[in-house]
């Protein structure tokens, strides 16, 4: 929602104007399913935040004022999950980025086997986030049947016990896994639409391989990156699956980002009031987001 | 400057050839112009040269020595591509200085020379703009431009006009020809369109199939191709080609019988054909003209008139259709009986194999 109103302010007004009021009745049906589809949940988000409802005690109810908001911020569970969200983002951002840019480079050369590698490097996009989170968890990160712990004994290491000792490294690693091939797939398309003339060119102008990268490739996949952070934003902001499987927001609250957050506190302490509270900063979170990602990476497309 | 020689180079893309053995020497300060139909190696060749296709066997020498390991940036050499292949994201001046920016020169002499190779190609006012904003015409200079700056001992240019309206490509022919002359470089031109060819060469170079069927000064390969292939390749509107078959020889040429019972005499060698043998007869389109006692008889299937000139396509009484070039206006109408005079002496007599007779002399413009 946010993003789309975003988008809108920077699109300049459309010439035919004086179209619009003719099409307004027609456009009414799929405006208004869509107006309510988006507002209804919004505006009962906002009603309970405000609210006291707890699912397990009935008997409290009627406003509560701002209380829920004042509890949340007072609380330093808040704080963490906030912190924690940001960490997980910008980690699983910087690595995918990163990362996907390297290994489209890599997959755009050619090699026996392409095709088949190409394949397998997309298939993690394609197993669904808590299968993911199960696979990593007990048939890699485990200590005693993971493929890490076996490995490290083979080398003759203490296991790690990876959810206990390292529990964002960890989450980061998996969401990374699986988010690693979307920014790879898009990157190498962009990789593959630069002009061939243009490296050849570059060499001929003297640049090496590095050279080659940061002044013509890295330039040419400014605007595939940026699609690429802008949308794994707007999902990573949202992960629970991963962290539900795996650690359940813990050790502590060591991996409860702010969707966790909301959900222990709606179904696991039955404080809907609260959670609602949650999810409002949590929308106001990702419209702050948004507005600055749509703007800087709609600037970025108008080149 | 640079001489460039070529010694049986090859290059085969696994059991395909595609350069099948091209011996070549390039002067200094020589324009030589690779021309051929689209697939016979052109472009493959000058990216050999430019060391962005491997050479497969043969040696490929700049200056007397063999570069063949050399990369295409310690070659000496600079290509202008066909898609210009400009820096999107770099501005005019990035674009230019790239070159020099990564060997490591100091700010102030690339932009001198930036600005040097601007002010040679009239493109000072556009320096701080991106490729994008600049017209086709604008990119193309600005690519030569990044050639310039860097002082190569050979030019390559691939195709660089055949992205260019009609009225520009003109235009651009000239500046490159005075380009060739203002910086005394050698230059290497590869394209498919026969009037840059012709317009623009000391030396062309006619390619097919990765052979090279013909070397020689544009008017050599106009007045005197050594077979068939070139003969029909040089030339707009198309050499005219009628099968015949040789009446008789002596010391003053041949003479060839065509369809239709016409004798057409060319002052060709006769030393490796007899009587009888079946040759082919090249005709120049302007080599003929309508005339009352001419050797050919047909009648005139379309006449299209320039202004300045005058197509005239006529049907043969065997059913060929040849084209007719004629000075100026002509006022004959379609269907309308003509007689063709043929002038023997600018007539090419191809043998079976479609080697030419050479003519007994040579043009004098030709070499």
């Amino acid at each position: 929602m946010s993003s789309a109103s975003a988008t809108s302010v920077a699109v300049p007004p459309r010439s035919d104007t004086s179209r619009t009021p003719s099409m307004m009745p027609l456009l009414a049906p799929a405006v208004g399913v869509l107006l309510i589809w988006s507002i209804v949940p919004l505006v009962m988000t906002v009603w309970f935040s405000f609210k006291n409802y707890n699912l397990m005690d009935p008997t409290v109810s009627g406003w509560a004022g701002i209380d829920n908001y004042s509890y949340l911020i007072t609380d330093p569970d808040f704080w963490v999950s906030l912190l924690n969200t940001l960490v997980l983002v910008g980690s699983v951002l910087v690595i995918t980025v990163v990362g996907g840019t390297l290994l489209a480079v890599l997959f755009d050369q050619n090699f026996p086997g392409q095709g088949v590698a190409r394949l397998l490097a997309i298939a993690p996009f394609f197993v669904m986030p808590t299968v993911a989170a199960l696979i990593w968890k007990n048939l890699m990160m485990h200590p005693i049947y993971g493929v890490l712990g076996s490995v490290a004994r083979g080398l003759g290491m203490t296991p790690i016990d990876w959810f206990a000792d390292y529990p964002m490294v960890s989450v980061i690693i998996i969401v990374s896994w699986e988010w690693l091939p979307f920014a790879l797939l898009i990157l190498l398309t962009a990789v593959q639409s630069l002009d061939r003339e243009q490296l050849e060119a570059a060499r001929m102008d003297g640049a090496g391989a590095f050279a080659q990268f940061f002044y013509i490739t890295l330039p040419h996949l400014r605007r595939a990156i940026s699609v690429v952070v802008m949308i794994e934003t707007i999902f990573l902001l949202t992960i629970f699956a991963e962290i539900f499987v795996t650690t359940a927001g813990g050790p502590g609250n060591a991996t409860t980002n702010l969707a966790f957050l909301i959900y222990a506190r709606a179904l696991l302490q039955f404080d809907v009031g609260g959670a609602s509270a949650g999810g409002i900063v949590a929308i106001l979170l990702a419209n702050i987001v948004a507005f600055f990602l749509v703007r800087s990476v709609a600037r970025n497309l108008e080149v | 400057m640079a001489t460039l020689n070529l010694r049986n180079i090859r290059k085969s893309y696994g059991p395909v050839e595609t350069i099948k053995g091209v011996d070549l020497d390039i002067a200094d300060q020589e324009f030589v112009v690779f021309v051929g139909p689209s697939g016979c190696g052109k472009s493959t060749l000058l990216r050999m040269i430019a060391g962005l296709e491997e050479i497969t066997s043969g040696d490929l020498m700049i200056d007397g020595k063999r570069v063949n390991d050399v990369g295409p940036a310690d070659r000496g050499l600079a290509m202008v591509f066909q898609s210009y292949a400009l820096y999107p994201h770099m501005t005019v001046r990035n674009n230019m200085a790239f070159a020099l920016k990564l060997a490591g020169v100091p700010k102030e002499e690339r932009d001198r020379k930036v600005d040097e190779a601007a002010r040679i190609l009239q493109l000072g006012p556009y320096l701080d703009r991106t490729p994008k904003e600049l017209s086709g015409g604008q990119r193309q200079r600005v690519a030569i431009g990044r050639s310039i700056v860097r002082n190569p001992r050979v030019f390559l240019f691939d195709e660089p006009l055949s992205n260019l309206d009609a009225a520009l490509r003109g235009q651009m022919r000239i500046e490159l020809a005075r380009l060739h002359e203002e910086l005394a470089a050698t230059m290497v031109y590869v394209t498919h369109d026969q009037v840059e060819a012709m317009t623009m060469a000391d030396k062309i170079v006619v390619l097919q199939s990765g052979v090279v069927e013909q070397v020689g000064s544009p008017l050599e390969l106009y007045h005197h191709p050594a077979n068939l292939f070139v003969g029909g390749f040089i030339g707009s509107p198309r050499m005219n080609m009628l099968p015949g078959r040789i009446a008789h020889v002596d010391r003053t040429g041949v003479a060839v019988d065509v369809a239709g019972g016409a004798r057409i005499v060319v002052p060709a060698e006769s030393t490796n054909v007899a009587a009888g043998n079946p040759v082919t007869l090249g005709i120049r389109p302007e080599a003929m003209r309508p005339e009352p006692a001419g050797q050919l008889a047909g009648e005139v299937l379309l006449a299209e008139r320039l202004g300045g000139l005058t197509l005239l396509h006529v049907t043969l009484t065997d059913g060929q259709v040849v084209v007719v070039q004629l000075e100026g206006s002509d006022s004959t109408r379609p269907h309308q009986p003509v007689r063709l005079l043929v002038d023997g002496e600018a007539c090419h007599v191809f043998n079976e194999a479609g080697r030419a007779l050479p003519h007994l002399e040579r043009h004098p413009l030709a070499a």
